[in-house]
């Protein structure tokens, strides 16, 4: 019942999302979609994943397109390239209909396969250095994914400096002495469910994408109480932050290469220092993902600056 | 049961990411729809992991790095976007 | 070693692609092109190792991840290696360029050769979605709002294609349980949920390679971008797009891909060869016109794929040279359209004008980059004496033993349209040349790398003996 209720909310939610035509409320609408979504992926046993949504797919992401918003022409001053200004022609309703008939009976018929990896995950995961599957999964058996995910990461970065436009509006910065103390409280604590996540990772739901996302608000907070810290140009905090964009990537990456050496192969352990490796790894990593997200969404703040960061 | 329903689900998020690209007016709207869609995708890779008991853990990792995947992606699609707002406001001034 | 190198391959661009963020911006340039190089050492030495399969981490397939080195693989990674090192030199010589090219088209480069690898359908996504993000990012380093829509466009189709794989993939894991290539391919069924796994993933695979009708975006794209770019993008970024399709076809899909279905291929293949010919043919700039002249090549490949498809299906056609006759083409358009690219680019920056009226005089004082043009031009049309007519005498008589008349008309007519078109730009040179105007100076350097890639594409054609009877 719960279920049904969901999926009906779900949908009706991502129906008002692309019909709207106001920006704003797609975009709110888009983020209470990615909350109920994260919702309904806790149903299906996959607390990573929903984790991640909702901290990333909704929270983040909701907090890069309000920003940008704020910088973009009307709705009637753009016209979306190629875009239609009319509904859709029959032809396409009908063409959209059949896809959606074909993919539902193909789906069907796959509904009780039981296909699984999972048999050769439990097989393999005293082998791995941790005990959580999913953890298992990203790091050690299908390292290279991850690895790549952050460069994927890192180079949509390396895109957005480029395209990098100085803020035009002045927003007036939050202040407050009472918001100062808030955040210097939360800061120690949100550090500390950070290290935990990544802790955690190990042998139950958690790890360097979901204690990254903590990390990026936390970097966020900071910034937006305009308290010194890492948003500041300074000689030493700038170099730690570079170090901190590629650390994610270049420390994977040559771990893996250390595999090599040590007859593990590309991208792997000796089984017996693999949690040890997979810990520094996530750790990097955690700490990229969360530099990474929270200078996207700085660098689209309507008030920033070329040479903070 | 529950695993049809959301089966349904994920691909009705599907239909409506793509119908909603096809009438998008504006590019933020755009890349919601594909936002959008990729949810739905994301779904129904993780009905597939909850068929049978114990959840399959490749498809849910899978789906943690498709999220990273797709936040970069939107993050890159507003850069682009929001410096093309800039240069079409220089060109009018 | 084998295992050194293969990891080079993919970690050492992507190192130093990420290195060049934090190396002072006068010296990318020298560290992004030594990387440049190197990397296309490594691929040309990648060439010269036996096939092999390898799962990363010392797991077994399906668990880990699976890369293959076989003759298709080593042909692309070597392919781009040539090419891509000698886009490098050029862009080492164009001093206008950004220091941000360096970091993206290493990691461009370092995405292309993990793609290649990869035996994994969900790999080859991650791989695909890193070479999107670079080069994207690489169209909007060209400054101005065109260039900005161009890349937000192009941004836009391949999300979507990308979507349309993803969902192909979870069908596919859904029905087998497996992502590894070889072992798909080994338990395919033709049943409704593989049939629909096939038809989103080739159509989501079709808009990146931007066959005909998904190719609206390319023209702007690769016209808009910086030379060095639009080489890269038009010679190396979509084939690997396509190398997915061979894939797919090929291999993953083996029992699915039928006659009928290659009909369909056939039929969008001839559409991209006439549309992308008669829209050469008709506009009025340079790049673009090199542009389109890609639609239409990307559509001779994919008619090639068709035949290739056709010849696996019916037994009775003796299957030798199939996918090499591909690599083969791929190799042809990779080399002229580079040097078409970059030729175009150095004839543009001296006539600092883009429309066919004003180079004419441009045209006539690089005569170095008009040969490398002219070049270009025969080889694609597949004339003589050059790679690119073993490639065409290789799919008229592969069309000719199907008896696939009407294939083996388009192709021809084809040929015609691409002399056509090209000779608009000889024309210029020799006969219509303009009056005499003032030319921007640039480096003769940058006509000589347009003519080494043009002429390795026509010498090519004496290494023809040695790659057909050698794999």
């Amino acid at each position: 019942m719960l279920d049904a209720i969901l999926t009906l909310l779900i949908l009706a939610l991502a129906w008002h999302c692309v019909r709207t035509t106001d920006l704003f409320e797609a975009i709110v609408v888009f983020i209470a979609l990615g909350m109920l979504v994260a919702l309904a992926w806790t149903r299906l046993q996959a607390p990573d994943a929903a984790l991640a949504e909702a901290a990333i797919g909704a929270g983040l992401a909701g907090a890069l397109l309000l920003a940008s918003l704020r910088q973009m022409p009307e709705m009637s001053a753009t016209r979306a390239p190629g875009a239609k200004t009319t509904g859709l022609g029959w032809f396409w309703w009908g063409l959209w209909g059949a896809l959606g008939l074909a993919l539902v009976s193909g789906v069907a018929a796959i509904q009780t396969t039981s296909v699984s990896l999972m048999p050769q995950v439990q097989a393999h995961l005293s082998d791995s250095g941790v005990t959580h599957p999913v953890t298992a999964v990203l790091l050690n058996f299908r390292a290279l994914d991850t690895a790549l995910e952050l460069a994927v990461l890192l180079w949509a970065w390396m895109a957005q400096k480029q395209l990098f436009v100085p803020g035009r509006q002045t927003v007036y910065p939050l202040q407050g002495q009472v918001l100062k103390t808030a955040v210097k409280a939360l800061l120690p604590l949100m550090v500390l469910v950070a290290v935990y996540l990544l802790w955690r990772g190990s042998s139950a739901p958690g790890g360097a994408f979901q204690s990254g996302a903590v990390l990026a608000s936390a970097w966020l907070m900071l910034w937006l109480a305009q308290l010194p810290g890492l948003s500041r140009k300074q000689g030493g905090m700038r170099l730690g932050i570079q170090a901190g964009w590629l650390g994610g990537v270049t420390v994977f990456l040559l771990v893996g290469l250390l595999g090599v050496f040590q007859g593990a192969g590309f991208m792997g352990y000796p089984p017996d220092q693999a949690g040890a490796w997979i810990l520094l790894i996530e750790s990097a990593a955690a700490l990229s993902i969360g530099l990474l997200l929270a200078s996207m969404v700085l660098v689209s703040m309507p008030d920033f600056q070329e040479g903070t960061l | 049961m529950s695993g049809l329903i959301y089966s349904l689900c994920a691909l009705g998020l599907v239909m409506i990411g793509l119908y909603g690209l096809a009438r998008a007016h504006h590019g933020l709207q755009q890349l919601l729809a594909i936002n959008v869609m990729s949810a739905g995708v994301f779904m129904l890779l993780l009905t597939m992991a909850a068929r049978h008991p114990p959840a399959d853990a490749v498809p849910q990792a899978l789906v943690l790095t498709g999220i990273v995947v797709a936040i970069s992606a939107l993050a890159l699609g507003l850069a682009l976007l929001r410096r093309l707002a800039a240069e079409e406001a220089e060109s009018h001034d | 070693m084998t295992e050194w190198g293969l990891a080079l391959l993919v970690v050492w661009p992507l190192l130093w692609g990420a290195l060049t963020m934090v190396v002072p911006a006068r010296q990318v340039t020298v560290a992004g092109g030594l990387a440049a190089l190197v990397t296309a050492g490594l691929g040309v030495w990648a060439v010269t190792l036996s096939p092999q399969f390898l799962v990363l981490g010392n797991w077994s397939t399906p668990l880990g991840l699976g890369w293959r080195l076989d003759g298709m693989a080593q042909s692309l990674i070597g392919v781009t290696a040539v090419v891509g090192g000698l886009v490098s030199v050029y862009a080492w010589l164009d001093k206008g360029l950004p220091p941000t090219f360096w970091g993206l088209w290493l990691g461009a480069w370092g995405a292309m050769n993990a793609l290649f690898l990869t035996a994994d359908v969900f790999h080859f996504y991650v791989t695909l979605e890193l070479l999107s993000v670079a080069s994207v990012a690489m169209v909007a380093l060209t400054p101005g709002a065109g260039a900005t829509r161009a890349a937000f466009r192009y941004l836009l189709v391949s999300l979507t294609g990308s979507m349309l794989f993803l969902l192909g993939v979870a069908l596919l894991y859904g029905r087998y349980g497996v992502l590894d290539m070889t072992l798909l391919a080994a338990q395919m069924t033709p049943d409704w949920p593989s049939m629909l796994a096939f038809a989103l993933m080739t159509v989501g695979l079709l808009a990146k390679t931007a066959v005909f009708p998904l190719h609206g975006w390319l023209p702007q794209a690769h016209a808009k971008a910086l030379t060095a770019v639009s080489a890269i993008l038009s010679a190396l970024v979509i084939k690997a797009a396509f190398y997915g399709l061979m894939r797919l076809w090929l291999e993953v899909f083996g029992p699915l891909a039928t006659v009928s279905a290659s009909w369909v291929l056939g039929l969008l293949a001839s559409a991209a060869i006439f549309w992308g010919g008669y829209q050469a043919l008709k506009t009025a700039r340079l790049k673009r016109l090199v542009a389109w002249s890609t639609v239409a090549q990307v559509g001779m490949l994919v008619l090639a794929l068709a035949l290739v498809v056709q010849a696996k299906a019916i037994s009775s056609v003796p299957s030798v040279h199939l996918w090499q006759g591909l690599v083969w083409l791929i190799a042809v358009h990779a080399l002229a359209k580079a040097a078409w690219f970059l030729a175009a680019g150095t004839v543009q920056k001296r006539a600092d004008s883009d429309y066919l009226a004003q180079i004419g005089f441009a045209l006539h004082r690089s005569p170095i980059s008009v040969v490398a043009m002219a070049l270009a031009v025969i080889s694609l049309a597949g004339l003589p004496f050059t790679m690119g007519f073993l490639g065409k005498w290789w799919l008229l008589s592969l069309a000719w033993e199907l008896q696939a008349w009407a294939w083996l008309l388009v192709s021809l007519l084809g040929s015609l349209l691409t002399m056509a078109y090209g000779w608009r730009l000889l024309n210029l040179s020799l006969v219509n040349r303009g009056l005499p105007q003032a030319l921007k100076p640039v480096s003769v350097a940058r006509d000589w790398v347009a003519l080494c890639l043009a002429l390795l594409g026509v010498m090519g054609g004496f290494g023809g003996h040695w790659f057909w009877e050698g794999v």
